[in-house]
């Protein structure tokens, strides 16, 4: 079954919670099931919507969850029933 | 002077103003949830539905002033004020509320293209104005819009099976039917009176609906 946007943001955001909040590009293209080059657009909206950022740990480029990130984990349960109930 | 305008029994003068104020908050908290949705998401359709909840909390508090003026509830007017009233309030009533329905119709039918709905709304224009009497014209229009809408949302509670679906599309099935009883609002007054009990209905259901999705 096709993934909406919202089961996609979901996804990725799910897979750096389960990396303890931080992970790298490759794991993240990995876990989240994605084309790289629609990982990339994703990640960008990501970032402008200020649920996930960029960070670095041992010189290297990772992907940390924000406090906005983690309100969208919790709140995706209700987002996801009330997309739903009304067909969106 | 009411009974100029519209059939309804005395007794009723200012019950179907607070079921409009009702509706009018209703739809507004479902604007809300959406507007919060959007916010995360950022895609055409919940803009759309945004936006047609929004219309349709509008219209129901423009309703409900206007019945609140026109049964001297709050205030006494002329009838000639009365009159413009009436036109001024309804008519408002009337644009946003068949603006959302035409909306909703393009987000539940899933209609991407903004020329079809577009071509939609104009042939609605004459389908309203030219007709001699808005209020039936606006009716029967609703009534087309929301078949439509509520069978849209029958296919959506076969395909996810979801109690609050379920509820969505009960909700619209009551307004549709309450659009059915106003068109014979002009054969008997009886007819106001289920047409605003069949909405109010359909109103707690779309509220019941909301309720269970929050409690996830």
């Amino acid at each position: 079954m096709k993934r909406s946007k919202i089961d996609i943001i979901y996804d990725m955001l799910k897979a750096i919670e389960s990396k303890g909040g931080m992970i790298k590009p490759t794991h993240l293209l990995y876990k989240s099931n994605l084309s790289h080059q629609r990982m990339k657009v994703y990640l960008q909206e990501l970032k402008n919507k200020g649920l996930i950022a960029e960070a670095t740990k041992n010189k290297k480029l990772h992907y940390e969850l924000t406090d906005d990130g983690r309100k969208f984990i919790q709140s995706f349960k209700q987002m996801k029933e009330f997309t739903q109930a009304f067909g969106l | 002077m009411l009974s100029v305008y519209l059939h309804r029994p005395q007794w009723f003068l200012g019950v179907d103003a607070s079921l409009e104020l009702l509706a009018a908050i209703i739809t507004l908290a479902v604007t809300i949830a959406a507007f919060r949705l959007w916010r995360v998401v950022k895609t055409q359709k919940y803009a759309t539905f945004t936006a047609s909840f929004a219309l349709l909390s509008a219209a129901f508090f423009v309703r409900s002033i206007t019945d609140t003026i026109l049964e001297g509830i709050l205030l006494k007017v002329s009838n000639e004020i009365g009159a413009k009233i009436f036109l001024t309030g309804y008519i408002t009533h009337i644009v946003l509320s068949l603006t959302a329905y035409l909306l909703l119709i393009g987000v539940t039918l899933k209609i991407k293209d903004m020329r079809v709905l577009s071509l939609i709304g104009f042939i609605l224009v004459p389908g309203l104005f030219l007709s001699s009497s808005y209020y039936t014209s606006f009716y029967g229009l609703s009534l087309i819009m929301l078949a439509y809408i509520t069978q849209a949302y029958w296919k959506n509670y076969k395909k996810c099976h979801r109690s609050s679906a379920c509820l969505v599309f009960t909700a619209f099935f009551l307004l549709t039917t309450a659009q059915a009883a106003f068109l014979l609002e002009p054969y008997n007054e009886i007819w106001y009176v289920a047409a605003h009990l069949s909405q109010m209905l359909g109103f707690v259901s779309l509220l019941a609906a909301l309720i269970k999705t929050l409690m996830k």
